[in-house]
C-alpha cells in the first residue's frame, strides 16, 4: 500500500497531468524538428563527404568526427550558456533543438554514407551510361535503394534523437522530463517521474518494436527486390 | 564523311599498368562489330572507354565527331552510345516499365505518358511485355537481360555497347537474348558486342576484332577471320576456343 501510494498516486498524477502533457507535447515537437533537420542536414553531409571536392569533403568528414565525438550535454551546454558570450543567444527550445540536430546530422551522414556505399557500382554505370545527371542518378536510382538500407539504423538514430530530448531540461526546457521534476518537488511525490517514464515508454517502445520488425523482414525478404 | 567511332592511338593505363596500348578502330553507322579475345586481353576496358566508364590517358575517341572527355558533352554523348552490361544492372526498385522510361523522361525530358507508351512499344519488341509490371527480381536472367536491352534503346542511341550479354546466364537462356541481339542487328542498329558467342559474331557480325594484352591484334571480315586467320596468336585462340 505504502509503495503505491509512493509511486503510483493517483490524484499527484492526476494534478501534475495537465504539464506534463504540455511538457509532453514540447518533447515531441523538440524531438520531430531535430529530427527532420538532421536527416536533411545528414544527406546534405553525406553528399559533400562523399561527392564534394577535395578540401570540402575533408571539413564535412571533420565536422562528423568532432560531432560524434563531443557529449551532447557538453554541447547543449556551450551552445546555450557559452554563445551568450559572443553574443549569440538562443532560446532554450533553439538551443537544444540546435544541438540535437548538429549532433544527429553527423550520425545520419554516416548512415546514409553507409547506405550510398552499400550500392553496387553497377548502378551508377548503368545511369551514366544513360546520360543521367547526378543529381537524377542520386533521387531516382541511387538513394530509394540506399534509403531501404538504412530504413533500420536510421529509424534507431531517430529513437536516440528522440530519447536524447530529455537532456533539454538542463538548459530548463520545459520538456516531458522537467515538467516531471517540477511536479515531483511540488507534491513530494515521486508519482510524476514514474508517469513521465512510462510517457517516454509509450512513445519510443512502438518505435524500436518497428525496427526489430523491418530488420526481421529485411532478413527473411534476403535477396532484396 | 567520317565514321560514327574514331579512336585513335588511344592508350589507357591504370596506374603503372598499361591496359590499352595504341587502340585504332573505327566503326561505321549500322556496323555491328563483334571483339573477341582471352580474358584480360582489355575488351571491356576498351567498350567502356567509348562512353568514358573508364577515362583514357592519351590518344583520342570520338563518337559522331565529337571527343569523349569529361565535361558539358559527356552527357549528351552518352545518350548517343547505349550500353548493355553482363550483370544487366537494372534498378532493381522500379518496374520492368518505369526501367525502361527513367531515362527517357529524366534525359530526353519527354513525356511520361509518351516515354510509358514507347517503353511497352519496346518491351513488346524483346518480348517482354507481359512482364511490364514485375520487378527486375521476379525475373531470369534471360528476361532481365531483354529488358536491360530495351531500356538502353529507349534512349535511341546510335550505337549500343554489349559487354558478354550472355556470360552471366543460364545456358537454356542464352539464346533468346542473341536472338534480340540478332534483331536489332538486322534493322540496322549499331553494335559493338563483346562476347565469347562465336555462333553469334559467325552468323551476326559484319567485322571481327581480336585483341590481346591491350592491343588489337586483327580484324577481318568474319568469313575470313575465322577461315584465314592472318595472326599467330589469333589462330591459337581460334584453335583453344574451336577444339574444347
Ligand atoms: N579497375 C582496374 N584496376 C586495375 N586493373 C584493371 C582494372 N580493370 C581491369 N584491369 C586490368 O586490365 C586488363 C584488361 O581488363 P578487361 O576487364 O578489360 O579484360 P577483358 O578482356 O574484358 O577480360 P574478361 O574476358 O575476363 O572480361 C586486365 O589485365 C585487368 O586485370
Ligand atoms: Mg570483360
Amino acid at each position: 500500500m505504502e509503495l503505491l501510494h509512493t509511486f503510483f498516486n493517483w490524484s499527484v498524477f492526476v494534478d501534475a497531468l495537465p504539464l506534463m502533457l504540455r511538457g509532453l507535447g514540447v518533447t515531441v515537437l523538440l524531438g520531430v524538428v531535430s529530427i527532420i533537420l538532421g536527416l536533411v542536414g545528414g544527406l546534405l553531409l553525406a553528399m559533400l563527404r562523399l561527392y564534394a571536392f577535395a578540401p570540402i569533403r575533408w571539413l564535412a568528414r571533420a565536422y562528423i568526427d568532432v560531432l560524434r565525438s563531443i557529449p551532447l550535454l557538453v554541447l547543449l551546454v556551450l551552445i546555450y550558456y557559452a554563445l551568450p558570450f559572443v553574443g549569440i543567444r538562443l532560446s532554450s527550445f533553439a538551443a537544444a533543438a540546435a544541438a540535437l540536430s548538429l549532433v544527429s546530422c553527423a550520425y545520419s551522414a554516416e548512415i546514409f554514407r553507409s547506405g550510398i556505399e552499400a550500392i553496387p557500382r553497377g548502378q551508377f554505370e548503368a545511369a551514366a551510361s544513360q546520360g543521367m545527371s547526378f543529381f537524377n542518378t542520386m533521387r531516382d536510382v541511387i538513394l530509394p535503394q540506399a534509403m531501404r538500407i538504412v530504413m533500420p539504423p536510421m529509424t534507431s538514430n531517430c529513437i536516440n534523437v528522440m530519447k536524447d530530448t530529455a537532456l533539454a531540461s538542463v538548459v530548463a526546457m520545459p520538456d516531458l522530463l522537467k515538467q516531471a521534476t517540477q511536479a515531483q518537488a511540488l507534491a513530494a511525490n515521486p508519482t510524476p517521474l514514474v508517469g513521465a517514464a512510462v510517457m517516454y515508454l509509450l512513445l519510443l517502445l512502438p518505435l524500436v518494436q518497428m525496427v526489430s520488425w523491418i530488420e526481421r523482414r529485411n532478413a527473411a525478404g534476403g535477396k532484396s527486390a | 564523311m567520317s565514321s560514327l567511332i574514331e579512336i585513335e592511338h588511344m592508350n589507357k593505363f591504370y596506374g603503372q599498368f598499361q591496359a590499352l596500348s595504341d587502340i585504332n578502330m573505327t566503326v561505321e553507322q549500322g556496323e555491328v562489330v563483334v571483339i573477341l579475345g582471352p580474358s584480360g586481353s582489355g575488351k571491356s576496358t576498351l567498350i567502356r572507354c567509348i562512353n568514358l566508364l573508364e577515362a583514357y590517358q592519351e590518344g583520342e575517341i570520338r563518337v559522331a565527331d565529337q571527343r569523349v572527355e569529361n565535361g558539358p558533352n559527356l552527357a549528351s554523348i552518352r545518350c548517343e552510345v547505349g550500353m548493355v552490361f553482363q550483370n544487366f544492372n537494372l534498378y532493381p526498385h522500379l518496374t520492368v516499365l518505369a526501367n525502361v522510361a527513367l531515362a527517357p523522361v529524366r534525359v530526353r525530358g519527354m513525356s511520361r505518358r509518351s516515354a510509358n507508351d514507347r517503353a511497352r512499344a519496346l518491351l513488346e519488341k524483346v518480348g517482354m511485355a507481359a512482364h511490364a509490371d514485375k520487378y527486375p527480381s521476379q525475373l531470369s536472367g534471360g528476361q532481365q537481360q531483354r529488358v536491360a536491352i530495351a531500356r538502353t534503346m529507349a534512349m535511341e542511341p546510335r550505337v549500343i555497347l554489349f559487354d558478354e550479354p550472355t556470360s552471366a546466364l543460364d545456358p537454356e537462356m542464352v539464346g533468346e537474348v542473341l536472338d534480340v541481339m540478332q534483331n536489332l542487328a538486322r534493322s540496322g542498329v549499331t553494335m559493338i558486342v563483346v562476347t565469347h558467342e562465336m555462333g553469334f559474331a559467325r552468323k551476326v557480325a559484319d567485322r571481327v576484332i581480336f585483341m590481346e594484352s591491350g592491343r588489337i591484334i586483327e580484324q577481318n571480315k568474319p568469313q575470313e577471320f575465322f577461315t584465314a586467320p592472318q595472326e599467330p596468336r589469333t589462330q591459337a585462340f581460334l584453335q583453344a576456343i574451336l577444339h574444347h
